[in-house]
């Protein structure tokens, strides 16, 4: 009987088991040296062959490309790094729109799929299906066919008294211009910041109202040295001049991951307000709160909790899917980044600087996600 | 009973003032909307044959015309116009390959098998040179033949190797477990357009100076990576629900660790993961249309090139809502699948 055994079953011999974990581990060392060795040989071999080597000295020349949309100055005379800086905040730009649009067609999307009105739900729970199923891509280029078709020229604009213009170049608004530009812009944003630290300090010190009046006292001189002026939309020729200019491709964008995203946030608020057990709403009703009162006090706060780690994983998903934009010409961190690719033929750079920037935006966005979890958990 | 119906469905649609206010509004929309889209649609469109001039007559509706001209670049692309029913071929084959499988309900041994056989047939019609046919260099392979070689593919060779990665994240020596999990979170950190990017702009740079790695084979092997990283992510949540107990009554039969794998751990993490599987199959199908980005004719890029032509360029549109439609069935049949196939799973598991 033992013998028979004794073939299958061995004691686990902790020194064998210890060797062949070092076994496996130097195996598995061993090979992806092997690995990686054979891709350095390739690569040195593909670069010396075509006369290259790997410098990042190129970030500093002229870029020799104009961006057709930018937040910061940028000319065929700024550097590379500029065009990708640019690039970069105009990415950052379109994310932060999205985001904000997203959130509000996701919360409608939300509360009407959940609403008791027949018709509603379906139409809601339709739009959810028709999103899920399509390619962000093609959404796209259905928003921007369109509008480039059915969109006026510049002479004649659908105008809103004066104040907003609407043609196929774009969108024209009224904008508050700062004598000194962008930095004037960042300038107050940050005294803004200094402003709200200081206030909160000074109330935890006891001195709320103090801090309050001088913080609104530093913006509101602040604002005043800037120097603000309205600048009103005019046509002039073949183009506007003045005012803030949405660009189509931009608007584009804005609707189309807007629409998509909306629809994912939808189903997340969905499925967050269902995760909410139904005995805190009957606690609610027993509380004598009316409908609203239960879903604003009780069902949503707790909702928005468990909603925070899958929105910010959306919010993140938004910034990489503003990456279509070179589909529409829009000029964002990879459209830079593949334009600057064919005119130095720099790809490993350029695409070591492409994915250090999404992983650092990425890893910063889950640290401030862990602090936050962290932090609810606590209470 | 039917009384009984009508009331209650009369309350729900018009129990309030609010209700029956948004109920109102909705007919309204209906009304206003739903004969201008019908017609658009179907009476007045321009269903015959025709120049552009007859979809810009007064009055016309959606141009189809555009797409009866059109049909054969859309679908295609600029494989030569006589070979077409290489890709027609090939295409087909992949969906019988995959009707049958999902069928079958994808034995393991029989898909690996069916998938690899599927594959050579597809590439092997397109290229020709293996039949003894009329070589086509891969940049002209474009449209659905793409969709098949870069969506269908793409996927199939990434689920085995996100599975391989999600059991190094978690079982493999500790350098490899560093490694997957870089490999794994670096992927997920960044777009799929800057991935592709990589493939064709580095991944020629990090062959053999001899090999030539054409847009089709690096967009291809970049999406096997990135979707690999998306299922060994969603396989890592499945197989930490199956939890230790099960991994450890295996080894306690006396099973060794690819069998324990089969038999015990991975059917049900499989299944606890299936729901975020059909998510990452359905977002990965979709976002193949991405290639498009990088000069990889797959068929929204083939669309484009038809709406550039500028006689036509004004019924983009109507383009765009047939590739739209296409998308829709094709994803709706992949989410209706995995769900029959989640029942049957938490039917068995349930038992």
């Amino acid at each position: 009987m033992i013998s028979s055994l004794s073939g299958r079953w061995r004691f686990p011999a902790v020194t064998e088991q210890r060797t062949r974990r070092l076994a496996s581990q130097l195996a598995a060392a061993l090979l992806l040296a092997l690995i990686g060795g054979l891709l350095w040989f390739n690569l040195a071999a593909n670069l010396s062959a075509s006369g290259m080597k790997i410098d990042f000295g190129f970030l500093a020349q002229d870029s020799g490309f104009d961006l057709n949309e930018s937040v910061i100055e940028h000319g065929p005379s700024a550097s590379y790094a500029n065009a990708l800086l640019a690039g970069f905040l105009n990415t950052l730009k379109l994310t932060l729109a999205c985001i904000v649009l997203a959130t509000l067609v996701g919360f409608a999307i939300g509360f009407a799929s959940l609403s008791e009105h027949p018709i509603m739900r379906h139409a809601a729970l339709r739009y959810v299906d028709a999103m899920r199923n399509l390619p962000k891509l093609l959404i796209l280029l259905a928003v921007y066919v369109v509008m480039v078709r059915e969109l006026p020229g510049v002479r004649d604009a659908w105008g809103l008294g004066g104040f907003l213009f609407i043609s196929n170049r774009g969108v024209e608004l009224p904008a508050v211009v700062l004598a000194d530009g962008w930095r004037a812009w960042v300038i107050l944003a940050l005294v803004c910041a200094a402003a709200l630290v200081g206030w909160r300090v000074l109330a935890r010190w006891g001195r709320a109202y103090a801090g309050a009046m001088a913080a609104a006292l530093v913006v509101v001189v602040a604002i005043a040295l800037a120097e603000p002026q309205v600048s009103l939309p005019e046509l002039q020729g073949f183009n506007f001049s003045g005012g803030w200019t949405v660009t189509i491709p931009f608007l584009a964008l804005l609707i189309a991951l807007g629409a998509y995203h909306g629809a994912q946030i939808g189903e997340l608020l969905r499925a967050a307000i269902l995760a909410v057990p139904e005995g805190q709403r009957q606690a609610g009703y027993a509380l004598g709160l009316g409908p609203l009162g239960v879903m604003w006090l009780i069902v949503l706060p707790q909702a928005l909790r468990l909603m925070v780690p899958p929105l910010t994983n959306q919010y993140i998903n938004t910034l990489k899917n503003t990456s279509i934009g070179l589909a529409v010409g829009y000029s964002d961190f990879v459209s830079v980044m593949s334009t600057s690719v064919n005119q130095t033929f720099r790809p490993i750079e350029l695409m070591l600087v492409t994915i250090c920037v999404y992983l650092s935006v990425g890893l910063a966005v889950s640290g401030a996600m862990a602090a936050f979890e962290s932090r609810a958990h606590d209470r | 009973m039917i009384v009984d119906a009508l009331s209650r469905s009369g309350r729900r649609l018009l129990g309030d003032p609010l209700t029956a206010a948004t109920t109102l509004l909705f007919v309204a929309l209906a009304v206003w909307l739903g004969p201008r889209l019908v017609d658009w649609l179907f009476f007045s469109a321009v269903w015959r044959p025709a120049g552009p001039e007859a979809c810009a007559a007064e009055g016309a509706g959606a141009c189809w015309a555009f797409l009866m001209e059109k049909w054969a670049l859309i679908l295609f692309g600029a494989f030569p116009h006589d070979l077409m029913w290489r890709p027609a071929l090939g295409t087909t084959l992949v969906l019988v390959a995959l009707g049958w499988l999902a069928w079958r309900r994808w034995p393991l041994q029989e898909s690996a098998v069916v998938m690899l056989g599927a594959f050579i047939a597809l590439v092997a019609l397109l290229d020709g040179r293996p039949l003894g046919l009329e070589q086509v260099a891969t940049v002209r392979w474009h449209g659905v033949a793409i969709v098949a070689l870069l969506g269908v593919f793409g996927l199939a060779a990434g689920i085995p190797i996100g599975v391989a990665l999600a059991l190094a994240r978690r079982d493999g020596p500790p350098l490899v477990r560093v490694l997957a999990t870089t490999l794994i979170e670096t992927l997920r950190a960044t777009p799929l357009v800057t991935v592709l990017f990589f493939g064709v702009f580095v991944l020629p740079l990090l062959a053999p100076p001899s090999w030539s790695i054409d847009a089709v084979v690096a967009t291809l092997i970049m999406l096997v990576v990135f979707h690999a990283a998306y299922v060994a992510e969603d396989m890592r949540g499945g197989l930490r629900a199956v939890g230790d107990g099960q991994r450890e009554a295996g080894d306690a039969l006396g099973l060794g660790y690819l069998k324990r794998l089969r038999l015990v751990e991975l059917p049900q993490a499989v299944s606890v993961a299936l729901p975020a599987l059909t998510n990452t199959i359905i977002g990965g199908f979709k976002d193949t249309s991405l290639v498009a980005l990088v000069g990889v004719f797959d068929l929204i890029a083939t669309t484009r090139m038809a709406y550039s032509d500028a006689a036509w360029q004004r019924y983009a549109l109507e383009a765009l809502l047939a590739v739209g439609a296409l998308y829709l069935l094709v994803c709706w049949l992949i989410a209706r699948h995995c769900r029959t196939l989640e029942e049957e799973l938490s039917y068995w598991r349930k038992r």
